[in-house]
């Protein structure tokens, strides 16, 4: 699909393009300090785990 | 079609391990690190990947343990890769790589009578993601600091659907506990079903926590649509092929868009295309 630029009616405002860099910096940021603490360790004992939850036993 | 075939490549990526048919037992490699940004249980026996609502969940039922003895594991991980996703293509996810939004799909093709949710329904899946994903498993703790999983135990059907039914049916231990929530779960299922039969992404538009979260960053998202309101008639064109039966013209950003695209090819006026905020 190719992009045409004459119907970009809304062009984003630079204020919008702000948000989503300082959002993308700061998830960026979040998901490594979630790593850099582990989480990704507690997620993969969890998730090899049979969730009783997820099934409706537990 | 070329969507249809990239939800199925997806739904295959993610759900690939067959040996679990013959040893019943669910896959334990490192892959099950990762949380896919789709609804796909990380205890159906062919999942290779976590699931983040689920991950999410289980951060927030023991973040009250975790922090009593001084430790910050609170999901941030999974948060931020929640947000780097919904930063970079808002809800695009569930339009192209969700499971159970495809099944939604194809069960809407059933011949029936159709119906449309009313609009405000929409905003219960915000209810759903405070509440069952973060209040209670926070707030509702045993004597130890630990809570439960509350959206997965009493309410996720794609849970019941992809983990609950296959195990029961694969693994003898597990059907010999089942009782009131189980079958209150897959009543649950049935009910979404046939909802799912009569409307369009019914599960996606008023329940699905995940798809709530997205919806926040539709707006800010890198990849956006575009829209040219002086070239629209308003033939509502648009609102036909919408999985989440939108009007472009009201608000082409809508929380609820998934980004399917179908309206830029349905758009006989040329109305609506796609574009990146950084580019512009």
């Amino acid at each position: 699909m190719k992009m045409k630029r004459s119907l970009l009616y809304h062009k984003p405002k630079a204020k919008i393009r702000q948000v989503t860099i300082l959002l993308l910096l700061l998830f960026v940021a979040l998901l490594t300090i979630g790593v850099l603490l582990g989480e990704v360790e507690i997620v993969i004992q969890k998730a090899t785990m049979i969730c009783l939850s997820c099934i409706g036993i537990g | 079609m070329r969507r249809r075939l990239i939800q199925i490549i997806s739904a295959v990526v993610a759900n690939p391990y067959l040996p679990s048919l013959f040893t019943k037992e669910i896959y334990q490699g490192k892959l099950k690190g990762f949380c896919v940004p789709v609804l796909n249980c990380y205890s159906c026996p062919l999942a290779i990947f976590a699931c983040p609502i689920g991950a999410l969940q289980h951060f927030f039922a023991s973040a009250r343990a975790t922090l009593a003895v001084g430790s910050y594991q609170l999901g941030l991980y999974v948060i931020g890769t929640l947000g780097v996703v919904s930063a970079v293509i808002g809800r695009m996810a569930c339009g192209w790589a969700c499971p159970f939004g495809l099944l939604q799909e194809l069960l809407y093709k059933i011949p029936s009578p159709k119906s449309e949710i009313p609009r405000f329904w929409s905003h219960f899946k915000y209810l759903f993601l405070a509440i069952t994903v973060v209040l209670l498993p926070i707030l509702v703790v045993d004597d130890f600091g630990y809570g439960q999983t509350w959206f997965c135990k009493w309410i996720c059907p794609a849970g019941t659907l992809e983990a609950g039914i296959p195990m029961v049916t694969l693994n003898e231990n597990i059907r010999g506990q089942i009782g009131f929530q189980f079958g209150f779960k897959t009543s649950l299922l049935v009910l979404f079903l046939g909802w799912m039969v009569l409307n369009r992404r019914p599960f996606c538009r008023t329940v699905c926590p995940l798809g709530a979260i997205f919806s926040f960053f539709n707006k800010v998202s890198i990849f956006k649509l575009g829209f040219d309101k002086d070239k629209c008639i308003r033939c509502n064109a648009c609102y036909r092929v919408c999985p989440t039966a939108l009007k472009v013209y009201e608000n082409a950003n809508s929380p609820d868009c998934i980004r399917c695209l179908k309206c830029i090819n349905a758009c006989k006026q040329n109305a609506v295309d796609y574009n990146l905020t950084m580019l512009n």
